[in-house]
């Protein structure tokens, strides 16, 4: 029991962190995307994205996507319990949403290795 | 007369299930639904496309892309700033949460204003506002 509200209070806290991590990360994806915004404009902008492209960043897109995942995975356990679903089994929803975020973050990262041998 | 069958039988009123909490707690759920499909297309349209000025004002002469970008920005900007506000209302005191909901609308609408800027100058190259 007691580590059943120890994985709970674990995932709330996950849930508020990734969440205010994706914020943050939104205002750093608008502050890069404003490079358009310059005078060299499409130039800077251009000069910019060329950067981002380059593998330590394709690394962190990858944690990205991670805290991403584990949010929106997370977003749609607590959605189903909203309405009543999988409450008494929590632990085990946990568990499973857990495994989804893991599977889906090993298949994106096959997916996004290329990217990083550039 | 919901408080004479509370007072009557309040385990059975507690029971009940409470559909609509608020209406920012429904919107959350809604936006975060509507982010699973237009955050997924987003994610996985920028993987597989070039991000250069030019492929991405060519992709945004399309109407279904302005459209994706434009609904992405307005529902992500609602659901981040609504969970902040959550976590922030629950820090503070009652008669401050009216601050909260100002400063917040301000930084929601300053920050479409400013996506709506970033995209307007994809289409035609050139801002309203420059940096």
């Amino acid at each position: 029991m007691n580590h059943e509200k120890t994985l709970g209070r674990n995932v709330f806290w996950g849930h508020r962190i990734t969440g205010l991590l994706i914020l943050g990360y939104l205002y750093l994806h608008l502050v890069l995307l404003s490079a358009i915004l310059s005078p060299l404009g499409s130039q800077h902008f251009n000069a910019v994205a060329s950067v981002v492209e380059r593998p330590p960043f394709i690394a962190a897109d990858m944690v990205l996507f991670a805290i991403i995942l584990f949010h929106a995975v997370n977003g749609i356990r607590l959605i189903l319990a909203d309405f009543g679903l999988m409450i008494r089994e929590n632990r085990f929803a946990i568990w499973t949403a857990m495994t989804i975020v893991a599977v889906m973050v090993f298949i994106a990262s096959l997916v996004m290795f290329p990217d990083l041998l550039r | 007369m919901a408080t004479e069958s509370k007072q009557e039988n309040p385990k059975q009123e507690a029971a009940r299930p409470v559909i609509l909490v608020s209406w920012s707690w429904m919107l959350q759920r809604f936006t975060g639904i509507l982010l699973l499909v237009f955050l997924g297309g987003h994610l996985w349209v920028e993987h597989f496309m070039n991000t250069t000025t030019r492929v991405v004002s060519l992709r945004l002469t399309h109407w279904i892309y302005t459209f994706l970008d434009i609904s992405l920005l307005i529902i992500v900007v609602y659901h981040g700033l609504n969970g902040l506000r959550s976590i922030v209302r629950e820090r503070m005191i009652r008669s401050h949460f009216i601050w909260i909901d100002i400063v917040l609308w301000g930084i929601g609408i300053f920050t479409i204003i400013w996506g709506l800027d970033i995209l307007w100058a994809f289409w035609y190259h050139h801002p309203f506002f420059v940096v």
